[in-house]
């Protein structure tokens, strides 16, 4: 566990120090997404603020506003990850720390994208195009992501695809590119494709989900949404292993009870689909 | 991922520092600036010289690993683009088996963005080294994807080709039994005919009616005829120069052959030179290297285990003596030497260039060779109790490992990362402790 580690480093040093701060701003992340600790990474992240703020570094602050902005959106505090992510982005500087700068944007594209403003959605993806070979690959991946949802969004086929085609290139299995990939090649009749996606995603899947489910969850989604236009559900054994998996996240719980409802609904099954029905919807894909 | 490289001690990017090296060092200073542009920063990470050539050069902003690596190669395919607008530039590209994985790397990237420009890249490879798990298969399959890419499969001479290559190369004319007999035992590859032609050239054909018994049957045959027919001084002498490499410098092997004086060293050099086992290397001061890869590996195939290890071990400790005050520079020829004379010399000297040796190959974004090199050093430690020099390798293939993409090596990476941490918190090494948990490269949940 990441967070223990952390935590001991802090115990040796000064309290308030830069050092103590840069420990406090990933301690943060890493309790939420190890422990689903949320009050105690929110004190982290205040913490690695105040330091940052008495000793003026705002590239401290910018990092630790834009890891927090993350978090929010995990929790699906919109309003505070938007919030958050523009402070973020706003105080980096152009170029300075672009992997900070781009997780703020993606979390100010979901923020957007999820309270309705598309267009402000979309100005934060193709902000994230800018310095998109300025970040590692799995970030790339990301930013190409946010890109395609957006241009799917707008009915821009032939964006989408160019844009999954870059995205698939640096992350042949990033789970959320190949199941947004597979959806619109079967919303636009072209099934052989969209096999092909589903396939390579379950295979994916199958070899990585059990170590890390989560960002298997919103491409499981996609399996229960593609039978709905091929009316084909013998994929749902494989995305129910996924969403039946214990999320602690409130973003993957609820794209897990999404798909859940969904693949209920298809089977007929009235009480599960009620049971499933999820508080609120997101905009997945 | 095997250890091509590793095995002739040339650090990462070898192939690239030589040949970029040599190109900018005969261009005008302002020419070289124009066409590296704001690049030339992160191309002076990898070339040495450059500083020297433009010394108004800063020092590029740090970026995590993988950004990194690729404005390095943006930045070295956006000059040799730029270069070679004003002239049209040839990269030959010798013996691409035994390239390290980032200049491969390095490689494909070229070959990807060097549409319209002026550039031609040739490579050569050995197909049958390259096998599925070797790095260059994964290379060439990703170039075939390339629209400019053409692979030519070399096949062997023909007979009629055979008859000409025997005349122009030794001025030998083949009668046509004889021609027939070479074409057939070397099916036209051009390195065994060219060893067989030179056997030929010295009188066998016309004087020895029996001279098809002495047709060799295999490469390593015939490379060991023309061998035999040096002194066994010279042998002697080249064989201790093969354990140093495909290329060595005299001082080196004046250290190493103290039998000779120097005047008998550069008499045996100029036999094996005038049998043209050796070639002087054009760019590099009383540098010498063998004529063909094949006839150094076959030297040291011939000598047993035990003694090449003592023999890297003799030029491993001369190689320090020589170096010097630089020593450290040279960390990754000195690693090799010391890795493979660790069974007589032990961890010491493994550990303590490994040590800098991964550190260079980290700093120049070479991660897979960077990863190589601190877990040898970390296997040849194995059963000793973890101490500073451990934790410090630890660390180093931690991050090393923590750059790659596949989860399985980021659960390593943390893994080896928190056994450096706990050790250096035991040891009351607070300033290394937290440096490991606020590192950027520490694998983190996302």
């Amino acid at each position: 566990m990441q967070h223990q580690v952390r935590a001991r480093a802090l115990s040796l040093v000064p309290k308030d120090s830069i050092s103590a701060g840069q420990l406090l701003c990933h301690y943060a992340f890493d309790i939420y997404h190890e422990t689903a600790d949320y009050t105690g990474a929110v004190e982290s992240f205040d913490r690695a603020i105040a330091i940052a703020r008495l000793e003026g570094n705002t590239a401290l602050e910018a990092q630790t506003l834009s890891m927090a902005s993350h978090v929010e959106s995990d929790v699906i505090h919109w309003e505070e990850s938007l919030e958050k992510s523009l402070q973020a982005i706003s105080l980096l500087t152009q170029g300075e720390n672009p992997e900070a700068d781009n997780w703020a944007r993606l979390s100010a594209f979901e923020s957007h994208r999820a309270m309705g403003d598309f267009d402000g959605a979309r100005r934060h993806a193709e902000a994230m195009l800018v310095s998109v070979e300025r970040v590692p690959r799995r970030q790339r991946a990301r930013a190409f992501y946010a890109n395609v949802i957006s241009a799917y969004r707008r009915g821009d086929w032939t964006a989408a695809r160019a844009l999954s085609d870059r995205g698939l290139e640096v992350g042949q299995t990033f789970p959320q590119l190949l199941g947004c990939r597979a959806q619109l090649e079967f919303e636009i009749g072209n099934f052989e494709q969209g096999s092909t996606y589903l396939e390579t995603l379950i295979q994916a899947m199958n070899q990585s989900a059990s170590v890390t489910p989560q960002p298997f969850a919103v491409a499981a989604l996609v399996i229960a949404s593609v039978a709905r236009i091929t009316g084909v559900t013998d994929r749902f054994e494989a995305a129910g292993i996924i969403l039946s998996s214990p999320f602690d996240i409130p973003r993957f719980t609820l794209a897990a009870r999404v798909g859940l409802g969904m693949m209920a609904v298809q089977r007929g099954d009235v009480d599960a689909a009620a049971c499933w029905q999820p508080a609120k919807v997101g905009h997945f894909c | 991922m095997g250890p091509v490289l590793r095995r002739r001690g040339a650090p990462p990017y070898w192939r690239w520092i030589q040949s970029i090296g040599s190109f900018i060092s005969e261009q005008d200073p302002d020419q070289l600036s124009s066409a590296m542009g704001p690049g030339a920063s992160h191309i002076a990470e990898l070339i040495p010289g450059l500083p020297e050539k433009l010394p108004d050069l800063t020092d590029p902003p740090a970026l995590e690993p993988e950004p990194a690596r690729f404005r390095l190669f943006d930045s070295v395919t956006t000059f040799l683009k730029n270069a070679s607008q004003s002239q049209p530039l040839i990269i030959v590209l010798d013996d691409l088996h035994w390239d390290d994985h980032a200049s491969l790397l390095l490689l494909e990237f070229l070959a990807r963005g060097m549409a319209a420009s002026n550039l031609l890249l040739v490579g050569t490879c050995r197909d049958v080294e390259v096998s599925r798990q070797h790095p260059l298969s994964q290379t060439l399959g990703s170039l075939m994807r390339e629209q400019l890419f053409r692979r030519i499969q070399l096949g062997g001479l023909t007979q009629q080709e055979v008859s000409e290559f025997a005349e122009l190369s030794a001025g030998v004319a083949l009668p046509d039994n004889a021609l027939d007999l070479v074409h057939r035992r070397t099916e036209g590859n051009p390195l065994f005919v060219n060893e067989i032609v030179r056997l030929l050239s010295q009188g066998e054909v016309a004087t020895d009616p029996g001279w098809t018994a002495m047709v060799p049957e295999g490469i390593r045959d015939a490379i060991g005829r023309r061998l035999n027919r040096l002194s066994s001084e010279c042998n002697r002498v080249l064989t201790t120069a093969a354990v140093v490499g495909r290329q060595f410098n005299l001082d080196l092997l004046e250290e190493l052959s103290s039998d000779f004086s120097e005047d008998q060293l550069l008499e045996l050099l100029d036999e094996a030179l005038k049998a043209r086992v050796l070639e002087e290397v054009r760019m590099g001061a009383e540098r010498f290297q063998f004529q063909h890869a094949l006839i150094q590996e076959t030297l040291v195939s011939e000598i047993s285990a035990a003694r090449q290890v003592r023999l890297h071990a003799r030029i491993g400790v001369a190689l320090e003596e020589l170096y010097g005050a630089e020593v450290e520079t040279h960390a990754a020829e000195l690693t090799h030497h010391f890795a493979e004379a660790e069974p007589v010399l032990g961890t010491e000297k493994l550990v303590r260039y490994s040590l800098a040796a991964g550190e260079q190959a980290l700093a120049a974004y070479a991660w897979e060779e960077a990863l190589f090199v601190f877990d040898r050093a970390l296997a040849a430690k194995e059963g000793q109790p973890v101490d500073d020099d451990s934790a410090a390798l630890l660390f180093g293939l931690g991050r090393s490992q923590a750059a790659m993409l596949d989860n399985q090596t980021r659960i390593e990476a943390y893994s080896n990362m928190k056994s450096a941490f706990d050790f250096y918190v035991d040891a009351g090494n607070v300033e290394q402790a937290v440096a490991i948990a606020c590192s950027n490269t520490f694998p983190a949940w996302h």
